[in-house]
């Protein structure tokens, strides 16, 4: 199967599951399972931005609008990884992996630039969104304990996605 | 050239991002439950279709709990109905507390009780006779009030939000506070604006003051199971609510007779 096509499918799949967990797991208020950030760093290092930023906003509207969430939360919190994924790359990664056209896979880089890259990542993605979704209603110590469960939570989760699924798709 | 292509592409990617975050802001800000029910009214309905066959699924394996809550609330309105019938032949009594209010049975299509902004769903609409600001409760518990209406069904801003406040009292004291979701657990609350003199303990039961006109009065809620925080004249305390709101099935919309002259008589004052 070629690979542009593997990858769609993959994302279709994700975004789809995205849908399922907003809609029917219950793990309560304070976590959130976002695979959205996820697909957005798996998109293209060589695409132009304004390209990134519209697909970006156009996945986090879809989740928004498909799992009865708050309208332009996941959009905005979205189109700002998109704004930042690529910058964020070359620093973090070894530059005989900035040919790439994808994020380098698990094995041909190394864990810990993965992690700490995902992290950050995770951490900017979940200060927009839940300073927005706590909006003058949640307590700070709410706030600040579904904000460090919500990154512990997704980053392993996505390390996992990443491992498992992305490593095979490039 | 390629410079200036380059400033070109720099600026259009950060004019765009600056229109897709202000577009995603205002989305955020705007995103009133209302304003979403009325907008997205159409990807609404043919979700809901959807969520009626889903639900019906998680219905049949929780048969168990529904019938085991179903059992409590019909003993108990057997006991109210044996005490309505001693009233009115004790007194011939024509208006009851119960007589104020006009009860809508209804069931849940929706209820999804995951986020900090929670809402649900009911197979009940204008045609019905359900209007905004109707409330929404069981025989043990506050649900919500109504948001919107359709033709068909409701929905229903759900009590745990973080912006919801019910006025309640408690039994033991007759101290009144407000009632609000902790925003962690679907069976949990905080009963704050509690005078600090309050002598309230735990186990003290919390009824609906009625004190508004979308609660009727006197609807057990919860029982107090902690002290929580004082600050100057007041303090406040958890409370554990009497049914989990995640495990909801049946309901009733409740409207109080004359509610239009009520608002007639408040509009008038308050100009």
């Amino acid at each position: 199967m070629p690979s542009n096509l593997r990858q769609i499918i993959i994302y279709i799949a994700l975004l789809m599951l995205q849908v399922i967990i907003n809609n029917y797991l219950y793990l309560g208020p304070l976590v959130y399972i976002c695979l959205i950030p996820l697909l957005v760093v798996y998109l293209p290092l060589d695409q132009k931005p304004f390209v990134s930023l519209l697909i970006a906003f156009g996945l986090g509207l879809a989740v928004d609008i498909l799992s009865d969430g708050v309208l332009g939360l996941n959009a905005g919190a979205a189109t700002l990884v998109a704004l930042i994924y690529k910058r964020l790359f070359y620093p973090i990664f070894q530059k005989n992996t900035y040919s790439k056209r994808f994020i380098p896979p698990v094995r041909e880089s190394n864990l810990w630039h993965h992690v700490l890259y995902l992290l950050i990542i995770y951490a900017i993605y979940f200060l927009f969104y839940i300073s927005f979704d706590g909006l003058a209603l949640s307590t700070i110590l709410v706030s600040s304990a579904r904000y460090l469960i919500c990154v512990a939570v997704n980053l392993v989760l996505a390390l996992a996605v990443d491992v498992t699924l992305f490593n095979k798709s490039q | 050239m390629e410079s200036r292509s380059k400033s070109y592409n720099l600026l259009l990617t950060i004019a765009l991002f600056v229109a897709l975050e202000a577009a995603a802001i205002v989305m955020i800000v705007s995103n009133g439950l209302l304003q979403r029910y009325l907008v997205m009214g159409g990807i609404r309905s043919s979700q809901v279709f959807f969520w009626q066959k889903t639900e019906n699924v998680r219905d049949y394996l929780q048969l168990s709990k529904y019938n085991q809550a179903l059992q409590q609330e019909n003993a108990e309105l057997r006991s109210r109905l044996a005490r309505m019938e001693y009233l009115e032949e004790q007194e011939g009594a024509e208006s009851t507390r119960e007589g104020l209010y006009n009860w809508i049975p209804a069931s849940i299509i929706k209820n999804n009780p995951n986020k900090q902004h929670n809402y649900l769903i009911l197979n009940r609409g204008s045609k019905d006779g359900v209007k905004p600001e109707m409330g929404v409760v069981t025989h043990n518990a506050i649900v919500g009030v109504v948001g919107a209406v359709s033709d068909h069904y409701c929905q229903v801003i759900s009590f745990l939000n973080n912006n919801q406040k019910v006025s309640a009292l408690i039994t033991g004291t007759s101290d009144i506070g407000l009632l609000s979701w902790d925003g962690l657990s679907s069976s949990r609350a905080i009963l704050s604006h509690i005078p600090l003199a309050s002598a309230c303990a735990a186990g003290d039961t919390v009824v609906t003051s009625g004190f508004s006109t979308i609660y009727p009065p006197e609807i057990p809620v919860g029982v107090i199971s902690g002290e929580g925080i004082s600050s100057g004249m007041y303090k406040s305390v958890t409370v554990d609510l009497l049914q989990d709101l995640h495990y909801l099935k049946y309901v009733y919309i409740v409207q109080r007779h004359h509610q239009d002259e009520i608002d007639m008589l408040s509009n008038q004052s308050e100009e």
